[in-house]
């Protein structure tokens, strides 16, 4: 029985996150654009929705909370009060609140958060409104918690009464059927007010008690719930909630192993079948046979892709935070800012949308904090007063590009120099030395901050390069495109997935090893006179740039017979971070598809490997890391 | 196989070689045994990893026991297995010189390690079973990995002295 309580607390964590999630970008649009009914409806309609399901629950703080901010929207949208910066703080406010109160729920930790300061606040707020606007409003706001007082005892009576009949039907349906209802009420409600004035008064006063009463008698048969509603608004909503599955994510990610291991098995049937073709050529079993694998090959590549689409989610889930968060940032700062964003539909995998958004949050607050100017400064560069971000998210080719874009000051290349050296991260010889286009980059260094004095926001020396690790974690990498007064931006770029990977193969010795492409930046064939000794290191020029080049063999201590007379190499360019280096191998391969698979037991941060993958032929070949490499070549 | 009346608890064992000695291990913890097959070497890896196998699709890790336990080292041969075991929930291989039997034996026969051995492997011992002329040493598996090996020592030192 607990368990089936369980479950439906999940279900109600999961759609109150979802709810708030949807809300908050919600009320910064709403602040940009004034009075906006659709958004007021959508918001009110939000926490109307959390209001009913939390009551039904019985979690009491949560309907305290949404219940007010609920009668301040409905207040709002009906335009009976004008939308003012305090009340939108307070409403911003109580939408926090519910976050936390929601986690507490989630976690179970049985807090009951302190709310009766922030009730007060909301209480006050409604009445300074009300009282401002019209004397005769306020008794509107007190009979309404009262049918609440009401609803409490009969919402657990009908949980009772759910939970002996469980076998019948799935208790989340029922909820979200309700939440559906509830949602075709409020919107009813809401086309009516806009038809007069005085009328959404009484209205949702008798609201909640046919909320309350409506799904006790849903449950026993359904006819009964959906014949006062009208048909036509009833099915859709139906429909809605089975095409939509919430599925465990370990689940998804087991299918995901499975599809895995038939890649590899299709590599090796088609490598199988074309051996036979050489021996057997001509024989019809063998056409069969091959004609099958091929039919297997396309399949498995549909196979995969679908299950990779199913771990990916719209980047908007990272994306929907950042309109309250400039929004509250630059309001702390003392900065005019307007945040667009660009292609948040764009979908990653569920490890990336994870794991980006720590990077992101950095660079927006470091464009904030020290990209963009105050209004002042701005006024006189004859810019804008308003500043300026643009986040923007595409695909190109197998790469998804996330661009973090400021009309700010820009990064100021001799600043980073200065600010290097004085911290002993580079000296003053490789200051002067340095391109400007390398020094910014210094600002990945730990330990790299350029604000005088630290802000609460950034400037605590951790940041980029937190930017960085993360990013490189994803397979990724991150660039600066910056120009003084004209403003900065940060690519980011990923792997579509994390798990296929575009790889060279090489030889080295007798030994088989995976480079990922995003790595390499070319790969060519050198006569063995263009490598030069310097100083015990070996170089290379290319394209006029001299690079260090690291014999692979040596790296990773292959004992190799000592090839014979070979008087040319191949070499491939790596780019990895701001390095960029040479690596010689013994033969190239070629470019493959590969199945990345971590291996358990060994470190292999320490060892220079990403994971392993097997080939066609069942060998395990394993994929090189040259960015832990490369730390351990050039130092750090 | 010997049966041994009144014996209060009966340990099932795999035993295998290495050199002239005989180990065994706990069978629950033994997966699967396979014959040698092609290893990959790890570049960098600590020098009792052998290198990684392809397991039915899986990259497990496998080690070198000799090397672990400080043997002397010696080509891989017809009779040399890989032993698949599930140490602490991470599958591994182990290369042993040959695989011999299963065997039960009543708990009361094993004996706690000498404290005179000098052995290096002393530390993952568990015991030592005298079975007629044979001696078997006893192996804790869990020992074998995820622990340093100096805190394993000291661990191992104070779970002798309690026993």
């Amino acid at each position: 029985m607990s368990d089936e309580m369980d479950e439906i607390i999940e279900d109600f964590v999961t759609e109150a996150e979802e709810t708030l999630e949807n809300i908050d970008p919600m009320f910064v649009d709403l602040e940009s654009k004034g009075y906006d009914k659709d958004i007021l409806n959508e918001i009110f309609r939000g926490m109307h929705t959390l209001k009913g399901a939390a009551g039904f629950l019985g979690f009491q703080l949560v309907i305290d909370v949404a219940h007010r901010a609920e009668s301040i929207m409905k207040m709002l949208r009906d335009g009976e009060v004008d939308l003012s910066q305090s009340l939108m703080d307070v409403i911003l406010k109580s939408v926090d609140t519910l976050r936390l109160l929601i986690f507490h729920i989630k976690i179970k930790d049985g807090v009951e958060e302190d709310i009766s300061a922030l009730l007060v606040e909301l209480d006050n707020a409604l009445e300074a409104a009300t009282g401002a606007r019209d004397g005769g409003e306020p008794p509107e706001a007190a009979p309404e918690p009262e049918p609440e007082a009401v609803e409490e005892p009969v919402t657990i009576e009908m949980a009772d009464e759910q939970t002996t009949t469980v076998e019948e039907t799935a208790e989340a349906p029922e909820l979200s059927e309700e939440a559906a209802a509830l949602m075709a009420e409020v919107m009813a409600m809401g086309d009516k007010a806009s038809e007069e004035k005085e009328e959404p008064k009484p209205q949702p006063a008798t609201a909640p008690p046919p909320q309350v009463s409506k799904p006790a008698p849903a449950p026993p048969p359904k006819p009964p719930a959906s014949s006062p509603r009208d048909q036509g608004q009833q099915r859709p909503a139906d429909k809605e909630v089975v095409s939509t599955l919430r599925v465990d994510v370990s689940r998804i990610d087991n299918v995901m192993d499975y599809a895995g291991e038939i890649v590899l098995a299709r590599n090796r049937l088609i490598n199988l079948s074309s051996k036979l073709e050489d021996s057997y050529s001509g024989d019809e079993n063998l056409e069969n046979l091959i004609e099958t694998a091929s039919f297997l090959d396309r399949v498995t590549s549909d196979l995969q892709l679908a299950v990779m689409k199913m771990r990916m989610q719209p980047l908007q889930k990272v994306f929907g935070k950042f309109p309250r968060m400039v929004r509250d940032l630059s309001r702390t700062l003392g900065k005019d800012i307007e945040l667009e964003i660009f292609g948040e539909e764009t979908e990653v995998d569920k490890t990336v949308i994870e794991s980006i958004g720590d990077p992101l949050v950095h660079i927006i607050r470091n464009s904030l904090d020290h990209g963009l100017e105050s209004p002042e400064e701005r006024e006189s560069k004859g810019k804008p007063e308003k500043g300026k971000i643009v986040i923007s998210a595409y695909q190109k080719g197998t790469q998804i590009v996330i661009e973090i874009l400021d009309d700010g000051k820009g990064i100021d290349a001799e600043g980073v120099k200065k600010k290097s050296l004085s911290k002993g991260l580079i000296t003053e010889e490789e200051a002067q030395r340095m391109t400007d286009e390398a020094a910014i980059n210094l600002i990945f260094l730990p330990g790299f901050s350029t604000k005088e004095v630290s802000t609460e926001l950034s400037g605590r020396g951790v940041g980029m390069d937190v930017v960085k690790t993360n990013v490189s974690k994803l397979n990724g990498y991150v660039e600066v495109i910056t120009k003084k007064d004209m403003g900065s931006t940060f690519r980011i770029s990923l792997p579509l997935t994390l798990a296929i990977l575009q790889a060279m193969m090489v030889r080295i010795g007798d030994e088989y090893y995976a480079i990922p492409q995003t790595m390499i930046e070319e790969s060519l064939k050198v006569k063995k006179s263009d490598i030069k000794d310097v100083t015990k290191q070996k170089v290379m020029t290319i394209r006029g740039k001299v690079l260090p080049i690291f014999d692979m063999a040596e790296v990773l201590s292959v004992a190799r017979k000592e090839e014979t007379g070979l008087s040319e190499r191949y070499v491939l360019v790596a780019f990895v971070g701001d390095k960029r280096f040479c690596i010689s191998v013994d033969e190239l391969m070629g470019q493959e598809e590969i199945v990345i698979k971590m291996i358990d037991g060994i470190e292999a941060e320490e060892c220079g490997v990403l994971g392993a993958t097997i080939t066609g032929d069942g060998r395990v070949v394993l994929i090189l890391d040259l960015a832990v490499m490369a730390r351990g070549m050039m130092g750090s | 196989m010997e049966s041994f009346a009144g014996a209060d608890e009966i340990l099932q064992l795999v035993t295998f070689t290495l050199g002239e000695e005989e180990y065994a291990v706990d069978i629950l913890k033994v997966q699967e045994i396979n014959k040698m097959k092609e290893i990959t070497r790890v570049p960098n890896a600590p020098f009792f990893m052998e290198g990684v196998i392809n397991l039915r699709g899986k990259v497990i890790p496998v080690i070198n026991l000799r090397n672990k336990f400080g043997l002397m080292s010696k080509e891989n041969d017809e009779a040399s297995r890989i032993m698949i075991m599930d140490i602490q929930g991470i599958i591994m291989g182990l290369v042993v010189d040959s695989v011999s039997e299963v065997l039960r034996i009543p708990s009361s026969i094993v004996e706690p390690t000498p404290p005179l051995s000098s052995d290096i492997s002393s530390e993952y011992l568990q015991g030592i079973a005298k079975l007629d002329e044979r001696l078997i040493i006893l192996l804790d598996m869990n020992r074998l990995v995820g622990k340093p090996e100096d805190t394993a020592l000291i661990e191992g030192a104070t779970q002798f002295i309690e026993a």
